[in-house]
């Protein structure tokens, strides 16, 4: 990379409100890798109180999960103010994380355990079921993510995401070749159809707690990759960063999940 | 019938310690159960001059079911109480079969259980309690417990269904703990800690509890203790801290969660048992909490002192003692079993950040290279990662000098097996 002084800005959509599985810890991962690479980064706390305005000059979007009553809190806002400006930065190619609730947002509707119909901003092409009688679809999971793997046949464990699903709702892809990726050990989102997660453009719907970008980091630099071409309008690969450790956890999950890679 | 199942359970209880080496803490309750559903309230029925106290929160349930029990002892109550982990409805059933006559009488006066979060709205189909104690809900194991929303509601749908005859001992500094207690017909009494063990301040991280259980507003707080709980206000709706009772703690137990706890355990002593307030201050004084919470062990050598640290905000509390206490060696260890919880994406509300590089970490368990990959995001250079538990322990010793103790921060199946290895070793 050259030492161009690059600067960007991560939106962290209701840090107080959608953050229950250890949320943080993907944003304290793109802060870092940036930190160590001299990329400026300013992380934004956008809450319900914000101006829509603020998004504005954010160039990565995060969104975590949450519980119900917080969801309820969140969804009346995005549907109210913030949601379409959200919709015309995703449409727009900027970067996007929605982990677990923030996923099932972003679809067109979430129908919850008592059979009520909440309507989603409807960015992805999806929907969401929940129902009282099925079981939550909890446990680690390994998929291999449709894009980021640039070569289709190579298998080396930076191909596979690891992470922790947890989650009551099923979601439908109404496209499944738009999934995020192809679950190889878990659930993923329905635990039917072997699909996991959404990709539109930029933008990446997933259940994968864990949290994912600190077990998956290359994930990480794809967003943060993405992040700087589109606003410095420059095609980059970051320099490297020893991962060891976190590689090294991977694989341990791996064996464990006894994935053939 | 009742005879039948209690002597069945008392044979399996007999096999299970003898041929099995294992404490008969849930499996003779089973087979009663299997034998008879109703069996608990069969036996409790037989015995209703018995005093229960059932104690549940999501951090400090053991610590304070062994205070009260302390306290009882002292003042010539007659008591019994479960096995920490025994929290189950097999786990009380246990109790009872292996405490009763074969005519199902008790011979004590009192009845402590600590109820898993889960397990206290069915435990109340079966037991009418003296008293029920609610210390806290944090975030906790989320594969198990679900959200903190969830269990909220389900505790106080199951506390509204007791009426006046029955006592709860609440903690006023947690919001939807005190709604539920306000909420019920019950008689409820209050608990907290000292003005001056509260901080002016912001919010940690890993709080759940941030927005009025009642409007739903955002609760504004002038101080707090630890986590979500303090002085907190509703300015929509005016939902504040209700008043408390007075009760004077003495003790060396470090933090300020113990002195929750021990609170919680005195009220609840004096509430049930009428014993005035000065008598059960006094016989608190020299209370030592379960094994792994603040135990000191002696390891080749050296001093080890085991803080159990199971979820973000019990952990954010060790490491509040270790960063007051200037303890600089410490041993982490992850597990991901499922006393401990699978997901272990909790490591990350964990604010590591509070430790610098004058530390010398070792982390160790399951999961040891996800907690290295934590540390390593929190800047920390002066770490060692050793999954297998035994060679960590070793290493950690090592580093340690004679003059300073070494830490242990595990999580719940980590702790046994520390404390394993540790105990095993010194007795040879």
């Amino acid at each position: 990379m050259r030492n161009k002084n690059y600067s960007i800005t991560v939106g962290w959509l209701y840090p107080e409100l959608m953050s229950t599985y250890g949320d943080r810890g993907n944003i304290i991962v793109l802060q870092k890798r940036c930190e160590w690479r001299n990329i400026n980064i300013q992380v934004k706390r956008i809450n319900q109180n914000s101006k829509t305005e603020e998004l504005d000059n954010c160039d990565i979007l995060f969104m975590g999960g949450a519980q119900d009553i917080q969801q309820e809190i969140v969804n009346k806002d995005l549907i109210k103010t913030k949601g379409k400006k959200i919709m015309e930065m995703i449409e727009q190619y900027v970067p996007g994380l929605f982990i677990c609730g923030a996923y099932q947002f972003m679809g067109k509707y979430y129908i919850d355990g008592y059979g009520n119909e909440i309507k989603g901003l409807g960015i992805f092409d999806m929907y969401t079921e929940a129902s009282q009688n099925s079981p939550r679809l909890i446990g680690n999971i390994v998929i291999k993510p449709n894009k980021l793997t640039e070569n289709k046949n190579s298998s080396n464990i930076n191909d596979f995401l690891v992470g922790f699903e947890n989650h009551g709702g099923r979601t439908y892809l109404n496209d499944p070749t738009q999934s995020f990726g192809t679950v190889v050990k878990g659930l993923g989102n329905n635990g039917n159809d072997s699909t996991e997660g959404i990709q539109y453009k930029n933008s990446i719907g997933t259940y994968l707690h864990g949290p994912i970008l600190p077990s998956n980091p290359k994930f990480a630099d794809y967003l943060i990759e993405g992040a700087i071409a589109k606003k410095y309008l420059e095609d980059i690969k970051l320099s490297k960063i020893d991962d060891d450790i976190s590689e090294k956890a991977k694989l341990i999950m791996l064996k464990r999940l006894k994935t053939a890679y | 019938m009742d005879s039948f199942s209690i002597l069945i359970g008392k044979l399996i209880s007999f096999l299970v310690r003898t041929v099995l080496n294992r404490n008969a803490s849930t499996w003779p309750g089973h087979v009663a159960l299997q034998i008879d559903p109703n069996f608990i309230k069969k036996i409790l029925k037989k015995n209703s001059d018995l005093k229960i106290i059932l104690i549940a929160g999501t951090n400090g349930k053991t610590t304070t079911t062994k205070a009260i029990y302390h306290i009882l002892k002292n003042n010539n109550v007659s008591v019994i109480r479960n096995e920490a982990g025994a929290n189950l409805l097999n786990g009380l059933a246990s109790l009872l079969v292996n405490n009763s006559s074969t005519f199902g009488k008790l011979s004590q006066e009192a009845l402590l259980f600590e109820v898993d979060e889960n397990s206290l709205p069915l435990i109340l189909k079966f037991v009418n309690p003296t008293t029920v104690v609610l210390l806290n809900l944090f975030r906790d194991q989320l594969d198990r417990y679900g959200e903190v929303n969830a269990t909220s509601e389900k505790w106080a749908e199951a506390i509204r269904q007791l009426d006046q005859n029955t006592k709860v001992i609440a903690n006023a500094d947690d919001p939807q703990i005190a709604k539920i207690a306000s909420n019920a017909n019950t008689k409820s009494y209050y608990y907290s800690v000292p003005d001056k063990l509260k901080m002016e301040g912001k919010l940690s991280h890993a709080v759940d509890s941030t927005t009025c259980p009642k409007c739903r507003n955002d609760l504004s707080y002038s101080k707090i203790s630890y986590s979500h709980l303090g002085n907190f206000k509703c300015d929509k709706c005016g939902f504040t801290n209700p008043k408390s009772e007075n009760m004077k703690i003495q003790t060396d137990l470090k933090g300020v969660f113990n002195i929750y706890n021990l609170t919680a355990a005195a009220l609840a002593s004096t509430k049930t048992f009428n014993i005035p307030v000065e008598k059960v201050s006094k016989s608190i004084i020299d209370f030592k909490p379960a094994f792994g919470r603040q135990e000191e062990i002696s390891y080749r050598n050296k001093k080890v002192i085991m803080l159990l640290s199971k979820n973000p905000t019990g952990f954010n509390e060790s490491l509040k003692i270790v960063k007051e206490n200037k303890y600089s060696n410490l041993l982490i260890v992850l597990n991901d079993r499922i006393p401990d919880g699978r997901d272990i994406s909790w490591i990350w509300d964990v604010d590591f950040e509070i430790l610098s590089n004058k530390y010398t970490i070792t982390v160790s368990g399951d999961r040891a290279y996800d907690l290295g990959n934590r540390l390593r995001y929190s800047e920390i250079k002066s770490l060692k990662i050793e999954k297998n538990l035994n060679d960590a322990l070793n290493t950690a010793i090592d580093k340690t000098s004679e003059s300073q103790p070494l830490v242990v921060l595990p999580t719940y199946s980590a702790m046994l097996e520390t404390r394993k290895i540790l105990t095993g070793k010194s007795i040879l």
